[in-house]
């Protein structure tokens, strides 16, 4: 039986719209390849009804999780609150890939202690992606956001690969460290000079990302 | 990743450096943020540093990592 994958991924903000950009070719390839099934929470779709009768219909093994957030919930579509400690118990057996401010102190502890949730990777401080505002309308010819989208299309491919979720950290960690050697060098082309920022933002992702529950588990 | 617990004479000389090098960079690009604040800007990044907010002092502990990690070679 394949395992499924839930994404939820509004676009009602300008942040939003860029993690629902990383997600679009990830999500195309995961289902051209057919190993997991999809369940793709997009735009309006994403409350917190639709949100719960996804997970209880869909019953997903792992879910990604784009929004705002805060240690105490994450939202989806136009600041509905989708998770928080009153239904955290959705999570049972769960692994989690939060993309999202802070919810891996609080939210991510009570996912593993109260919800039962096997393992939950989040960001304990607040998530950066740095933009070129020039580029905002066609977010694809944004340079800047490049390395943020791979990544994230690293750490999920490092999960749905079968590794753990420790070796996915390590894994994405060493990747994060060889964005920053090459964005070390990118001086002489970056005529905006935003190549230290992109450095800045990328560290400190590196630094915030960590995981609660049983890190050997696997998807 | 090790968290920096910094002592205040070393956190004031850290500082002054993440603000210096916080003034070389492009002050109109935007960092979006994930929480529940808007997208701020380099210049008003500088000035949560200068204030010492907590948001500030965080960005002071990363950066001080950052420049232990140069220094060690590990990146």
């Amino acid at each position: 039986m394949k395992k499924k994958i839930l994404f939820t991924r509004p676009r009602d903000k300008p942040e939003t719209m860029y993690l629902h950009y990383f997600c679009k070719e990830l999500i195309k390839e995961i289902k051209s390849v057919g190993e997991f099934i999809v369940l793709d929470l997009e735009d309006k779709e994403v409350t917190r009804n639709g949100f719960e009768r996804t997970i209880k219909k869909g019953n997903p093994r792992l879910i990604i999780l784009n929004g705002h957030g805060s240690k105490e919930l994450i939202l989806g579509y136009k600041d509905d609150i989708i998770l928080d400690e009153n239904n955290i118990n959705l999570l049972q057996s769960t692994i989690i890939y939060a993309v999202s401010c802070d919810t891996l102190t609080g939210l991510g502890e009570l996912a593993i202690h109260k919800g039962k949730a096997e393992a939950y990777i989040g960001y304990s401080s607040r998530f950066m992606l740095i933009i070129d505002p020039t580029k905002s309308a066609v977010i694809q010819k944004d340079k800047n956001i490049e390395p943020f989208r791979q990544v994230y299309i690293r750490m999920v491919t490092c999960l749905i690969s079968g590794l753990n979720i420790r070796s996915s950290i390590e894994d994405t960690k060493e990747f994060i460290r060889s964005l920053i050697r090459e964005y070390g060098v990118y001086g002489i082309r970056d005529k905006f000079g935003d190549a230290p920022l992109i450095r800045m933002a990328l560290f400190w992702n590196m630094f915030f990302l960590n995981a609660y529950g049983k890190l050997e588990a696997v998807i | 990743m090790e968290q920096i617990a910094l002592n205040e004479d070393i956190r004031k000389e850290v500082k002054e450096i993440v603000i210096a090098r916080l003034e070389t960079l492009n002050k109109d690009s935007k960092i979006l943020l994930l929480g529940l604040e808007g997208p701020v800007s380099v210049a008003k990044l500088i000035d949560e540093v200068r204030k010492d907010s907590e948001f500030g002092k965080k960005v002071v502990e990363v950066q001080y990592a950052y420049l232990k990690m140069l220094v060690s070679g590990k990146i």
